[in-house]
């Protein structure tokens, strides 16, 4: 019997000598730097998953988005330093009425895929048919801007009451509800992107469904597209800007388990990829890291229905006893930054950056002292001696799992809260936001367009989005006026003090303002990484070879 | 016939007390099992490690001044260490503290649901396999649904129900958990009811009942214990599973799956943290595996002697 | 035999009728719809949506459309893919799984009877050892770990094999491989379990007093009356492998069907999680009534059903 136990125990031994072995391969980032010597413009990337519609009018999310704005052009489209300039997409030039509510674009002669020319009266049905409820497009309220254009969606107006009309195949003019600032970058918004008309009515509802469903107007042409597998986008030849245009070939894998992803970087299969927050220590100190700012903030928001946090003290309490820096520094690691307010730097004001003009922080940071004072202070208002369970509601994702068990022991340790968390599946969670049915919640929210109003208007009364359930009339009053302000001076006034009556009353906690980690090879240039919209630009990017 | 003489025959009388006399001592069927387990030393030696595992998650969490939830920001994946036994996590948590705690889940998760498993799954596949016919039929096509229907749901639904937490996930598993075994017992008894020794039984007017727990269960035990040790890791990773999509326990507890979980996130970096829940797991499997065969032998009529 | 195939494919219909309903049911209990998003759509537009999908109408009315539609051999549109059918996700991404199903299918169930068998023979000995060593570590080390490691020892450090993906056969060996190791261990320790419950039986000592040779009494006595029960278990995990796995799938990256069994109900993509269930149903129940029918062509004992002979 001793010996054959000995097999065992030796089979076990094998076993730890293979984690011996895999402990002394961790650490050091990749050393493949010069692993390739790619003489062919291909750039490998990685999509987390398969896209679930390239229908223009219905894609909703980023990575259906990423290869959208890759294959088509807008209107306009971002330039490399994230600004909007005249002739940067299919538009030429516009003209803005005085009032700013109309717009007439001139555009290019450019072409689709197929050899004909891009019209006026594309982008016209394009739009049209994002609104038609017929649709049923998700995003057709971001063309709601458009005077009619809500009207049409939700069946009280006609197509013909939609303020878009192309003049003639060249010329498109737009009328708007309100001054919108942001709407020339809105123009290269996804939604707003068409299809050349024909192809719309050929295929219907299966646009999108396969790479000869579509007909491309951008720098690349889908030539390749594997199912939950792979996607492969060629130069578009026709494109109005191909000389621009250096890389022959984009290939996109799916990949999803965060080992995977960081092998295949690691083998230079992939070209970049975005660093799943637990391996950001192991290419940290190396060159091929950066991280960049997103127009996304972080925070805590709780229900001002519940029992508890009705309560504006305890609200701040919660708020003041995080320790942001320890935060972003030992849990995010990715370069966030700690927030002090609710709109992210580098979203524009009047003149300059908003966050400067409307001051960096509202409270400080860690403040554990107040944050006691003022737990006491809103226990006695509310006139309980004792808290009762506190529940964080908590999301599914690794990082947010990770997130979510810091802030409980912030909590617990500053302020001596014992909080639970809760998870639920994604969409309980959502509709347990929508029905009130939660004290606090760790969410974060995305810019949609890059003015501060986006992450402003959201806490309206009656804001769909507001499941804080926060109602200020004063706060109300603010943004819709500044929502309709011509006068961009004036309507900057109003948003800042909208966002100093939120801080106020708090019923959102910051906490960081998020940032993206990501590893580049040294061989590839020029690949940007927008604040918002789509994870990649890569309409000058190449490949320098050695 | 051969004609035998009566003087080759001998009378020698009766002794009334000495026809009494039992050679060996008396002892019951459990009694017996228990002696001829103690007689195997590898199912022992299991046996004292999976007590000597059952003291630890007592006992493990104190033995060193760390909570399990408290984290330490500054000091996060650090390797062995003698101020932390096992390293720290993620969140600078003491892992040889998380690790106990984590067995504590574990092992309660991993035991309950084989228990429960077996008792459902044996009575019912047991019931099925021997009334045999339209009995069982519809039985086992009820089995089917279960296993048809999608189990996340369920987790899902139940989630919402019962809110989250361990019962909610040992409700969940044992919900479909036990038509495995149902399925083996079956097919056991269906195998196992033809034999003579059932007829025998029936002859002598055993109920079903008898029949089934007596006769029946007993000859099944093999299968019924391997299934068994199987179940115990199925449901610690089921647990894992749960927790890897983020519907397991409540966080910051942990169970020997978590901190697996977890630690394959970090896997290419810190392989040291996923190398001690997985080393646990294993010998612990590996103890129970051994003492399923041990018992199995042990409690099997067929090898009393 | 006839009469009783017809009879248990109407229960089979019958149960995957029933499935289907209670899926159906239970599904839409979970709170929300494929429509809730992190970003609020105004209510105008979530009824556009609703509508077009005809979610719009009662439960029942739904589930008449639904049932209709299935008998026309319509499992309907994607919810999250908005331009693809059930049915083209289902032919497009069942093929992966199958054929990773397959292969490592057979790996284990080879591989698990050789070792069961011999562990049973060799009782005690050093192939007894190794097996259950081998069949610890399948069912001790959940496949997550068993595929990074495989993955990142021949793939990402040797590089005898590619990291992950699809194509052509040595992108299938990995996860194969790591696939069969749980199906492996089931089945080596239940055919070690039941071989030494037969090894005992008296018709054993008959055949070997018939004098036998060694082998058939392993082939023809042995093996033939322990497989009942690997047989029992092979059924559901057959279905089980060949309809995808969720793990292994994500890690090599994949293109198969087991992520939609999760994610379709992450979604709440209500016609992928009745595609899903109904296509896995449909092999489950197979399977099943194969087993069955196996254990009557294995074991002469068993008889399925009064008047089945």
């Amino acid at each position: 019997m001793k010996g054959q136990k000995k097999i065992v125990i030796i089979g076990l031994v094998l076993l730890m000598a293979l984690s011996a072995v895999l402990a002394g391969c961790g650490g050091s980032a990749s050393n493949s730097a010069s692993n390739r010597g790619n003489d062919k413009q291909v750039l490998n990337l990685n999509l987390t998953q398969e896209p679930p519609t390239l229908d223009p009018q219905k894609a909703t999310d980023v990575v259906s988005i990423d290869i959208l704005t890759e294959v088509l052009d807008g209107l306009t489209r971002y330039d490399k330093d994230g600004k909007i300039k005249p002739g940067s997409g299919l538009a030429k030039s516009w003209d803005i009425s005085n009032d700013g509510l109309t717009y007439t674009f001139h555009l290019r002669d450019a072409k689709w895929s197929d050899g004909n020319p891009i019209t006026a009266e594309d982008f016209e049905y394009a739009w049209k048919r994002a609104l038609d409820p017929n649709t049923a497009s998700q995003y057709a309220y971001q063309l709601f801007y458009i005077k009619g254009a809500e009207e049409y969606n939700s069946g009280k107006g006609s197509a013909d009451q939609v303020a878009v009309k192309a003049l003639d195949d060249k010329t498109l003019q737009v009328t708007l509800k309100a001054p919108t600032p942001q709407f020339l970058g809105l123009t290269s918004f996804v939604t707003y992107l068409p299809l050349e008309k024909s192809v719309y009515e050929k295929y219907g509802d299966k646009v999108g469904a396969d790479p000869d469903k579509l007909v491309y107007s951008g720098p690349f042409i889908i030539s390749q597209w594997n199912h939950e597998q792979s996607i492969t986008l060629k130069k578009n030849k026709d494109y109005w800007d191909s000389s621009s245009v250096k890389l022959q070939t984009v290939n996109f894998s799916m990949i999803k388990d965060n080992n995977t992803l960081v092998q295949n970087y690691d083998n230079s299969t992939l070209d970049s990829i975005f660093v799943p927050g637990d391996y950001i220590d192991k290419y940290k100190n190396s060159s091929e890291y950066n991280d960049k700012a997103l127009a996304t903030n972080w925070y805590v928001q709780f229900n001002t229905k519940s029992p508890v946090f009705k309560n504006a003290d305890i609200r701040k309490a919660f708020t003041l006893a995080i320790d942001r820096k320890a935060f972003v520094e030992h849990v995010t690691k990715d370069g966030s930054i700690p927030a002090e307010a609710v709109v992210p730097p580098g979203i524009p004001g009047y003149n300059g950056d908003f966050r400067k003009e409307a001051g960096e922080t509202y409270f400080k940071d860690n403040d554990v002292a107040q944050a006691k004072e003022l737990l006491k202070k809103g226990m006695s208002e509310l006139g309980i001696s004792k808290l009762p369970t506190i529940t964080l509601l908590g999301d599914d994702t690794d990082n947010a799992k990770k997130y979510d068990q810091a802030l409980q022991q912030m909590w617990k340790q500053n302020l001596g809260v014992n909080v639970q968390i809760q998870n639920v599946a994604f969409k309980v969670r959502i509709d347990m936001m929508n029905k009130g049915n939660y004290d606090m919640v760790f969410a974060g929210w995305g810019a949609d367009y890059n003015d501060p109003l986006t992450f402003l208007d959201m806490w309206e009364t009656n804001n769909g989005n507001n499941t804080a359930f926060y109602s200020n009339p004063e706060y109300d009053k603010l943004i819709d006026e500044a929502k309709v302000n011509g006068d961009l001076k004036a309507r900057n006034e109003q948003l800042i003090q909208a966002e100093k009556i939120l801080m106020n009353d708090m019923p959102i906690g910051p906490v960081y303002f998020q940032a993206r980690a990501f590893v580049v090879k040294p061989y590839v240039k020029d690949l940007y990484f927008p604040t918002f919209g789509s994870d990649w630009e890569f309409k000058w990017a190449y490949i320098q070879n050695d | 016939m051969v004609d035998i003489s009566k003087d080759k025959f001998e009378i020698i009388g009766a002794n009334a007390s000495e026809s009494q006399s039992i050679v060996r001592p008396s002892i019951s069927y459990w009694q017996d099992a228990w002696r001829r387990l103690k007689m195997n030393k590898v199912a022992m030696a299991s046996l004292v490690f999976l007590i000597f595992l059952v003291l630890m998650a007592i006992f493990g969490p104190y033995m060193r001044p760390f909570d399990y939830a408290h984290q330490d920001l500054f000091n996060t994946n650090k390797p062995f260490s003698k101020v932390h036994w096992f390293g720290t996590d993620y969140l600078g948590r003491d892992l040889f503290v998380r690790v106990w705690m984590g067995a504590r889940v574990s092992l309660f998760i991993g035991v309950t649901i084989a228990f429960l498993d077996a008792v459902i799954g044996v009575t019912y596949g047991g019931i099925a396999g021997y009334f045999g016919g339209q009995v069982d039929n519809i039985m086992m096509r009820i089995v089917d649904i279960l296993y048809g229907i999608p189990y996340l749901i369920l987790v899902i639904l139940l989630m919402v129900v019962m809110g989250q937490g361990l019962w909610t996930i040992i409700t969940a598993m044992v919900m479909t958990g036990w038509v495995g075994m149902a399925r083996i017992v079956r097919g056991q008894v269906l195998q196992l009811k033809e034999q003579e020794f059932v007829l025998a039984a029936k002859t002598l007017g055993a109920s079903p009942g008898r029949i089934i727990l007596r006769h029946l269960i007993p000859n099944a035990l093999g299968p019924i214990i391997v299934s068994m040790t199987f179940d115990v890791p199925n449901a610690i990773f089921s647990e894992a599973f749960l927790s890897y999509i983020g519907l397991g326990i409540r966080a910051p507890l942990a169970s020997w799956g978590t901190l697996a979980n977890d630690a394959t996130q970090v896997l290419l970096m810190y392989p040291m943290q996923l190398f001690i829940p997985g080393f646990f797991i294993s010998v612990t499997m590996l103890a129970f595996n051994m003492l399923g065969d041990g018992l199995r032998d042990a409690l099997d009529p067929r090898l009393r002697r | 035999m006839l009469n009783y195939s017809l009879k248990r494919f109407v229960y089979m219909l019958i149960t995957i009728w029933v499935i289907v309903t209670l899926t159906f049911f239970l599904m839409h209990m979970i709170p929300g719809d494929p429509f809730t998003s992190e970003k609020k759509v105004p209510e105008q537009i979530r009824q556009n949506m609703l509508a077009k999908y005809h979610l719009d109408k009662p439960l029942i009315v739904q589930y008449g459309y639904y049932l209709n539609n299935l008998i026309h051999g319509d499992l309907g549109i994607s919810l999250k893919y908005l331009n693809r059918t059930v049915d083209d996700i289902i032919k497009q991404s069942a093929p992966a799984s199958f054929q990773l199903g397959i292969q490592s299918i057979i790996l284990g169930v080879i591989f698990g009877l050789l070792f069961g068998i011999i562990a049973a023979l060799k009782r005690g000995g050093g192939w007894d050892y190794f097996s259950m060593f081998l069949a610890i570590i399948g069912i001790s080390v959940p496949n997550f770990i068993i595929a990074t490691l495989l993955q990142l020892l021949l793939a990402s450090k040797l590089r005898w094999l590619p990291v992950s993906g699809w194509g052509s056969f040595k992108y299938t060996i990995l996860p194969s491989i790591a696939l069969s190791f749980s199906t492996l261990s089931i089945i080596s320790r239940m055919m070690r379990t039941s071989m030494l419950d037969v090894i005992g039986q008296d018709y054993i000592k008959t055949a070997k007093a018939k004098g036998l040779s060694q082998l058939q009494i392993i082939w023809k006595h042995m093996v033939r009356n322990a497989i009942m029960p690997v047989v029992t278990v092979l059924g559901p995990l057959i279905a089980g492998i060949v309809t995808g796995t969720f793990v292994i799938e994500q890690i090599f990256s994949i293109p198969g069907l087991g992520k939609f069994f999760v994610q379709s109900i992450y979604d709440e993509d209500y016609s992928m999680i009745l595609g899903t269930t109904i296509f896995y149903s449909v092999i489950l129940v197979v399977m099943m009534f194969l087993v069955d029918i196996a254990y009557g062509l294995i074991d002469p004992r068993v008889r399925l059903a009064k008047g089945g002979k």
